[in-house]
């Protein structure tokens, strides 16, 4: 497990997912310094901003707390915000922009953070959500 | 997020520095509604210093190619870093949005585009 790890909570504002997405980036890139990587952590950090924009949008919570930290060669965030159980909105799929003349606007989230990492792990418990999104990012040097 | 306005013939080319995310897309919107307002319905978003574009920025690409199809318009998407392209094709918006991966290619779309409605006419 390595020692390196960001804990931040953060009020509900896009501003402030910004913030913590610029000190996530930087964090990975410390840790997984190999260039191979840098496309990898551009995912992660996509998720983890998606799931953080979801949190704001739908969580009604007043504080947003988030996690990062690794084990090898994998990267892990974690999203925790009180309210209302969320798990179900974990199952939409993509919109589907290939089949239909549809032009939806949003929607594509969810569908982006299971595209973009390797696992999703939900648990609900005590009136909070907790989500974390794991990622292989490669070798460390 | 900082914004540049340039023309080439009746093509606006709109310049973006910055990031297309949730905080930004509103400022985005406003001045896509400008240019339409003014009868600017030719638009190519020069995206090459857009260095990350999250769910929210592709939603409102998506907003504003709706827009100006629908005042018989067209906006092209040029120059998307790698990480702005993968939104675009993960998504499946590239089937549906005009993007280009040069300016030149850009223009060309717009020419091909002038092209076929003088054939329709």
């Amino acid at each position: 497990m390595n020692d390196k790890r960001l804990n931040i909570a953060f009020e509900p504002d896009f501003k402030n997912v910004d913030k913590t997405r610029v000190a996530i980036s930087k964090l990975c890139m410390d840790v997984f310094k190999n260039p191979e990587s840098k496309h990898l952590i551009e995912d992660f950090c996509l998720a983890a901003t998606e799931s953080m924009n979801n949190a704001v949008k739908h969580s009604g919570a007043k504080l947003i707390e988030v996690e990062l930290f690794f084990n090898g060669r994998e990267a892990f965030f974690r999203i925790k915000t009180e309210g209302e159980k969320f798990d179900s909105a974990l199952k939409r799929l993509m919109p589907a922009l290939n089949d239909t003349d549809e032009l939806p606007e949003r929607g594509f989230g969810i569908a982006i953070i299971q595209e973009l990492v390797d696992s999703i792990d939900y648990k609900y418990s005590d009136n909070r959500n907790v989500l974390t999104l794991r990622k292989v990012v490669l070798n460390k040097k | 997020m900082e914004f540049n306005i340039g023309m080439d013939g009746d093509i606006v080319i709109l310049g973006l520095t910055g990031d297309l995310v949730a905080s930004s897309i509103e400022e985005f919107k406003l001045q896509v509604s400008k240019l339409t307002d003014k009868n600017f319905v030719n638009i190519m978003l020069d995206m090459s210093k857009v260095g990350f574009m999250d769910s929210s920025g592709l939603g409102s690409c998506i907003a504003a190619h709706k827009l100006l199809t629908g005042k018989d318009g067209m906006i092209v998407f040029a120059q998307p870093n790698d990480s702005v392209n993968k939104i675009f094709r993960i998504t499946m918006a590239d089937k549906k949005l005009n993007i280009a991966l040069s300016k030149s290619e850009g223009i060309k779309k717009f020419h091909e585009k002038i092209i076929s409605e003088r054939r329709q006419k």
